[in-house]
C-alpha cells in the first residue's frame, strides 16, 4: 500500500522526490498512469507482445532521464511524448507498416446493429494514417490539442485537423463495415 | 482542459487493457534499482545538538580568557605583572616555554583569582587621589564637557564687557576659542568681542 501522502502529490512533486532518491515516489506514479500507458499502446497496435515491450521501453526511459526531468513539463505529457517516440521508432525499425490483424482486433466485417464493437473500431482505427491515429488516441486519453501538439511535435491547427479527418475516415471504415 | 478545445466529445468504445503484473515488477524493480542515491540529509534533533556543543566549546573557550580589566587597565596590567612575578618566585612550577601550565586547572585559576584581587586593591589605591579629583570635578554644577564649561563662562564674559574691562574679557574670549574652537558662540558676543583691539601677543622670537 502506497502512503496516503504520496498519494495526494502532484505528478511533478513525485518525479521530483524519486530524482532525490525516493523509489515510492516513482512506484506511486507508475500505478498512476501505467494502465492509460498501456492502453494508449495498445489501441495503437493490439498485440500484447509488442505492446508489453514498448510500455516497458517506455517506462525504462523515464527511469534513465528522471535526472534530466523539469517540472515545468507535465509529467503525462512527458511520458506519452516518450511513448509516441518510442512506438515511432519501433515501426522505423521494423519497417513495418502497422496493419490490424484479424485475429486479434476481430473481423471488420461482423456487422452488429447495436453498433461497432470495441474489437471493431479498434480494427478501424488501425487503419487509419499513423498521424491521424496518434492525434485521436491521444484525443481519447484526454489531453489538449496543446498537449497533442507538443507529443506529436506538430502544431495545434495540424492536430486539429488530423483530428477531423481521423474522425471522418474512421466513420466511413466503420460505415462500410456495417 | 476546456470544452471549447475538446469540440466532439465522444469517446471511442476502445479496448482499456491494464498494464500485466510481470511487467508491473520488471519496471519497478528496474526503477527502484536505479533510483538516485537519496541525498543523507541532517536530522534537526542532529544539527540542533550540533550547534548547542558548538555554542558549549565557545563559550568554555571564551570565559577564562576574557576576564574583566585584565586588558588594557592597570589593574589588569598589575595582575599580569603579579602572575609573572609569582611564576618566577616559584620556578618548580613554571611550565615549559610554550607548553600549558601543569598545575590543575582549578588551582590555576585559584591563583589568578587572587592574584588579581591583590592587584585591583593597588590599582584602586593608586588611582584614589584622581578618582577624588573627577569627583570634585563633575560636583560642579554642569562641568562635564569643553562646551558646558564655555556656556557657563559667557556670562562672566559679558560681565567683563559691561564693566569695560577690554583686556580681561579678550583674554577670556581667546582661552574660551582656545578651550572650545568649534563650539558656536552668541553671534552677538562675537560682533562685540570684534571691536575690542587685539590682545598685545609676545613677540615672536628673533
Amino acid at each position: 500500500m502506497l502512503p496516503l501522502l504520496d498519494r495526494l502529490k502532484s505528478d511533478e512533486a513525485l518525479m521530483q522526490a524519486y530524482q532525490a532518491g525516493d523509489a515510492g515516489a516513482f512506484e506511486c506514479l507508475y500505478r498512476r498512469h501505467k494502465d492509460s500507458l498501456f492502453a494508449f499502446l495498445y489501441q495503437h497496435c493490439p498485440r500484447p507482445a509488442i505492446v508489453e515491450e514498448l510500455a516497458q521501453d517506455t517506462w525504462m526511459a523515464v527511469v534513465d532521464r528522471a535526472a534530466s526531468y523539469r517540472p515545468e513539463a507535465g509529467f503525462r505529457t512527458w511520458l506519452f511524448r516518450i511513448a509516441h517516440n518510442r512506438q515511432v521508432d519501433f515501426w522505423r525499425r521494423r519497417d513495418n507498416r502497422h496493419q490490424p490483424l484479424p485475429d486479434e482486433t476481430g473481423q471488420l466485417s461482423s456487422a452488429d446493429p447495436a453498433g461497432p464493437t470495441e474489437e471493431e473500431i479498434l480494427a478501424a482505427v488501425g487503419q487509419l494514417p499513423g498521424e491521424q491515429r496518434d492525434a485521436l488516441l491521444l484525443r481519447e486519453q484526454g489531453f489538449s490539442l496543446a498537449e497533442i501538439a507538443g507529443i506529436c511535435g506538430a502544431s495545434e491547427e495540424a492536430v486539429k485537423s488530423r483530428l477531423r479527418y481521423g474522425r471522418g475516415r474512421l466513420r466511413e471504415i466503420l460505415g462500410e463495415a456495417a | 482542459m476546456n470544452d471549447s478545445d475538446r469540440p466532439e466529445q465522444e469517446q471511442l468504445p476502445l479496448p482499456k487493457p491494464r498494464s500485466p503484473a510481470e511487467l508491473d515488477r520488471k519496471i519497478l524493480a528496474y526503477a527502484s534499482a536505479q533510483a538516485p542515491r537519496r541525498r543523507r540529509v541532517l536530522q534537526p534533533w542532529f544539527t540542533g545538538g550540533l550547534a548547542t556543543a558548538a555554542l558549549l566549546v565557545v563559550a568554555v573557550l571564551i570565559i577564562p580568557t576574557e576576564q574583566p580589566g585584565r586588558e588594557s587597565s592597570p589593574a589588569g596590567l598589575a595582575t599580569e605583572r603579579l602572575e609573572a612575578d609569582a611564576r618566577s618566585a616559584s620556578p618548580a612550577s613554571e611550565p615549559a616555554a610554550g607548553a600549558a601550565p601543569t598545575l590543575p586547572d582549578r588551582d590555576y585559576r585559584a591563583r589568578s583569582e587572587s592574584a588579581r584581587m591583590i592587584s585591583a586593591d593597588q590599582a584602586l589605591e593608586k588611582q584614589r587621589p584622581q578618582r577624588e579629583e573627577l569627583r570634585a570635578g563633575a560636583a560642579a554644577p554642569g562641568a562635564t564637557t569643553d562646551r558646558e564649561r564655555v556656556l557657563q563662562a559667557l556670562p562672566g564674559l559679558a560681565r567683563l564687557m559691561e564693566q569695560g574691562e577690554a583686556g580681561r574679557a579678550q583674554q577670556a574670549w581667546d582661552e574660551l576659542l582656545s578651550r572650545c574652537p568649534d563650539c558656536d558662540l552668541p553671534r552677538q558676543l562675537t560682533e562685540a568681542l570684534a571691536q575690542f583691539p587685539p590682545t598685545p601677543r609676545d613677540p615672536p622670537a628673533p
